[in-house]
Formats: structure tokens, sequence, C-alpha cells
């Protein structure tokens, strides 16, 4: 039995994430532990909303906690009550402390994280992706699977296969981690330069692998600038796929000049993404 | 189904190795892929990796050498279907470096390492310094396996709180999950009482999804000392340990009681590749 991890902002709960982890834990037959990040300086108010003519109000600081307070108990409460009406394993974490740090230790005991991708904790608005999304990406231990923000049934995998080992290991994990979609067909995109032949890297290799795990295999070889030409693929795509790729670990400044496929993808398209990357 | 790779130089004949993945298949079939390396290039096979700039020679066979590779081929083909294995054979002779042994391994799901021959003739001290710069360098998990074992029947986890032994743990149980239902424990090895078994809850949580029969304790033993007379009271155990980052992986590893385990052929021992 696995455990997944699903992370969920008690002030703002995320039903569609909800959705996919307990139909996911479900299928797999897996032990979901719902981690709500009810970090101590995030709060759904603003500072400034406490300031009036006087100063800065105790009483309305206490109503407001508590309003907060009550927001995050319905919100653990909503959850739990799914899991029972699904007859799910489950337990449920509140972590206080910072949630970026709060996250990043639970994934190392977890086999998945479940996560929507407009999760900010923080009542800025915020463009996609967050800090809080791309600092996960970047740190998590286990896969992460990046959700949409509406459901829909999985019917396809597409796999964006670079060549890179991040890919392959974002596949391997993919493979072991949610055998219950094996039997969909699979998409195997890679996307190469101009100068290049139209051979899927590593192909004899490849092709090896994903035969002793997936039934229903096709292979696709672009050419361009892969960005843009996963995008265009894409197009005809519905939410009912989702993309596997391997992400980098990249400095904070690479990620500043060039923004990674996920990024692209999440701003594109609403499906949900299964990332994973070798840490070491 | 796992795709499993057994690389050996193709002189010795790693009779334990194959026994380990007949095993395996007998629980689940796999697809065995035999990678031949050719002894004379071994020292090269490593050399490159190291990244040396100028360009190098890489001796060819002889012909006798490559007689008795072939030999060693045929051996394989008949012990896979004699044990109705699928197998592939591949043969990377002349292309031989570093990058293609990892390149075999970033498409598999296992290896499997014989402690003994895998080096063999290269001689030095054991694990020497060619099976740890495999262990090294592999992009999947890798079990070790000596000439003479039990297969398991007992799992020993060696934690000690690291994102790597957790990682390795979780390894273990996507790849052998007909391991996973054997009695499990999981230890925490430090001789100083007042030290905790690090994050507990977390572990317990996750270890005892994937262990039907899980024990955890702390054992307060140094683990350099007395971990092998411990463990070579356990017939039939397997190791699962995580491994150790690539800067100070040698130097760690030769210290670390898993290399003793390794050196005195012992039991097999799991290690969690990323």
């Amino acid at each position: 039995m696995k455990k997944i991890v699903a992370a969920f902002d008690g002030l703002n709960l995320s039903e569609s994430n909800m959705k996919y982890a307990i139909q996911i834990s479900e299928m797999e037959k897996c032990h979901l532990t719902g981690v709500f990040l009810d970090d101590r300086t995030y709060t759904s108010f603003k500072i400034y909303d406490l300031v009036f003519e006087e100063g800065v109000s105790e009483e309305k600081l206490s109503r407001l906690k508590h309003e907060d307070q009550t927001k995050r108990k319905n919100a653990s409460l909503k959850f739990e009550q799914a899991c029972i009406s699904h007859k799910l394993n489950f337990n449920i974490h509140h972590d206080k402390n910072y949630a970026i740090k709060e996250l990043i230790h639970e994934t190392i005991f977890a086999d998945l994280l479940i996560l929507s991708r407009n999760e900010s904790f923080s009542h800025h608005k915020e463009t996609f992706p967050s800090r809080f999304i791309t600092e996960t990406l970047i740190d998590a231990q286990c896969p992460v699977l990046m959700t949409p923000e509406t459901y829909a049934d999985i019917e396809k995998i597409i796999f964006l296969f670079d060549g890179h080992p991040n890919s392959i290991y974002a596949l391997k994990m993919f493979a072991y981690l949610l055998p219950g979609f094996l039997s969909l067909p699979i998409e195997v995109i890679s996307v190469k330069s101009m100068e290049e032949n139209l051979h899927l890297p590593d192909g004899q290799l490849m092709k090896e692998w994903i035969k002793r795990y997936f039934s229903k295999s096709e292979f696709v070889v672009l050419k361009g600038i892969p960005d843009v030409e996963t995008v265009a693929h894409l197009q005809k795509e519905r939410a009912s796929s989702m993309v596997i790729l391997g992400s980098y670990k990249r400095s904070k400044l690479s990620m500043w000049i060039r923004s990674s496929m996920a990024d692209v993808l999440s701003k594109n398209f609403d499906m949900p993404l299964f990332i994973a990357h070798q840490t070491r | 189904m796992r795709k499993i790779i057994i690389a050996f130089d193709g002189f010795q004949f790693p009779e334990s190795s194959f026994r380990f993945a007949a095993q395996l298949h007998q629980h689940d079939p796999i697809l065995l892929t035999g990678v031949f390396l050719p002894q004379s290039s071994y020292a090269n096979l490593w050399a490159f990796a190291d990244g040396v700039g100028a360009p190098m020679f890489v001796p060819h066979l002889e012909e006798s050498d490559e007689e008795l590779v072939e030999k060693n081929i045929s051996h394989f083909e008949d012990f896979c279907r004699k044990e109705g294995i699928e197998y592939r054979v591949h043969k990377d002779f002349y292309d031989l470096a570093m990058p293609e042994l990892k390149k075999e391994s970033r498409f598999s799901d296992l290896m499997i390492l014989s402690a003994q021959h895998f080096y063999e003739e290269n001689g030095g001290d054991t694990p020497n310094h060619y099976l740890i710069n495999a262990l090294q360098e592999m992009e999947c998990s890798v079990i070790v396996v000596p000439d003479q074992y039990e297969f398991p029947g007992v799992n020993i986890i060696a934690y000690d709180g690291s994102e790597a032994s957790v990682f390795a743990i979780k390894q273990f149980a996507y790849l052998l999950p007909e391991l996973s239902s054997n009695p499990t424990l999981l230890t925490y090895l430090n001789p100083d009482e007042r030290e905790k078994i690090p994050f507990e809850p977390y572990i317990e949580e996750l270890a005892s999804r994937h262990f039907s029969d899980l024990t955890i304790s702390k054992i307060e033993l140094d683990a350099r000392k007395y971990f092998t007379t411990w463990i070579s009271e356990k017939k039939s155990a397997l190791i699962i340990s995580g491994s150790f980052g690539r800067s100070s992986f040698s130097q760690m590893f030769k210290k670390s009681f898993l290399s003793e385990v390794i050196r005195q052929h012992l039991i097999p021992v799991f290690i969690g590749h990323k």
C-alpha cells in the first residue's frame, strides 16, 4: 500500500485537488494523508484590514483569527467526510510552521504528492507559478501530481521525452506508483532540433522498457523548439490527458531566465501534470 | 513486468546473479537483459567516466577473448531459455565507456551485480573501485549479491533519517513487492542511547503501508564494529540501504558497514538509486 500526500490550504480548499486525490487513492488502494498547511504566518486577512483610525483593533484581530480557524476546521472536516464516504484509509496532518518547509518534509515520507497548481499560501494575488509552487517543484522529495482547477477523469497518458535521465526517471516513477493507469494508451512525444534526424532518442532501449509496462504505446517525434512544438501538438488534447515530464532541479537564476516546460504547460492547458526529478 | 539487467565482463559467469534473477522471475515474470562488457576494456570503462581530457586508446578484444565472450553469451541464453525468462543480449563491445552502462541502467528497473565477480580480474580491495563506482553512477536501484546466499526471507532496513534511506525504502517497495510481505526490521543504528529514531511517526506511517510485518527498533551498536557480526547471524536476510551522496560517496561508503557486508560476502544488499 502506498502513501499519497494531498496538500491543502484550509483557507481556500481546492475541491478539484481533493477529488483527484480521492479518486486516485481509491483506484490504487492507497493510504491518503491530507496535509493541511495551517501556516501561522498566513492568514486570510491582510494586516491593513486591521488598521482603522485609532490604530489596530485587537478585537477585530481576534475575530478574524477565529474566523480563519473555523474555516480551516471546516475544510479538514470536509476532507474527512469525503474520505469516509469513499471508505479510504486516511489520516490528517495539521502542520503549523512555514508551509513550504513543512510540505517538503512531508514529501520525504510520501510516495506521491498531489497539489493544486493554484496554491500560493499568500493573500496577495500571484501569477502562475506562485513562489510556493516553484519551490515545491524544485525541492520535493517525491513525485508531484499538479492538478488543474477542474476535475476530469483520466483517459490518456502523454509522456514528454527529451532524452534526459530526468524524464525517464519520471516515467519509471509513474509506472511504479500508479499501475492502475498503465492500461491507458500512452503517447511519447519527443521534440528534436531541425538538424537532427527523426529517430526517437535511445529508441530501442526506450521501447524495450515501455513495452514491459504499457500495452498501448505511440511514438511521435517533432522538429523545432520544444516549448513551441509541444504546445502546438497538445492543442488537440483535452483535460482528460495526464502529462508526465521530468523537471530539472535548476538554479534560481536559470528559472528566472527561462520558464520550465511544466510552467509552459500549466499556463496553456488544463491537464494534470505528473512531475518528478532526481534530487541528487 | 520488470526489466532487470545483469552486467558482467564476459569472462566470469556470475551464477549467483542469475539465480537471484530466476528466483524473482518465479514471483513475477521479468525481462532479463545481459549487458556484455569485455574484460580488457574494464579499466578504460571507468577511466572514461573520470573525464580525462586526452583521447584514450581502447584495446580491442583478442580473438580468443571474443570466443570466450560468445561462449558466455550462449550460456546466458541457455540459462534464460531453461528458466523460461524473456531475455535480450546487449553487446556494448567497442563503444565501451561508463556512459554505456549508465545508459543501460537508465532504461532498467533493477540491476543485479555480483559482489565477487564484477571486478575480480582487476584485483584490489573488496568492494573495489569498480564496484563502488558502479554503485555511485547507476541510474536504477542495484542489488549486490554474494556467491553464497539464501533467497531473502527477512528484510533489514538501514534507516538513518536521511532522504536517501527513505528513498531506498520506497524503491524497494515498488520494485520488489513480493519481498515486502516478508518480516521486516527497520533499524536505526546509533550507539548513543540518548538519540531517538529520527522522525519516528513519519517513517512509521510510511513504512507500515509498504511492509505488512514491520518492526521498528533502535539498535545501540557501533555500526562499523558490530553490525557485520550481528548481520552474519541473520541468514536469508537482505539489507535495504540508501546510497550516499555523489560527492563524498567513496569515502563514506568505505567507512560504512555496507562496505563490510559486501566485503565479507554476507548477504544481498539493495541500494536504492535515483
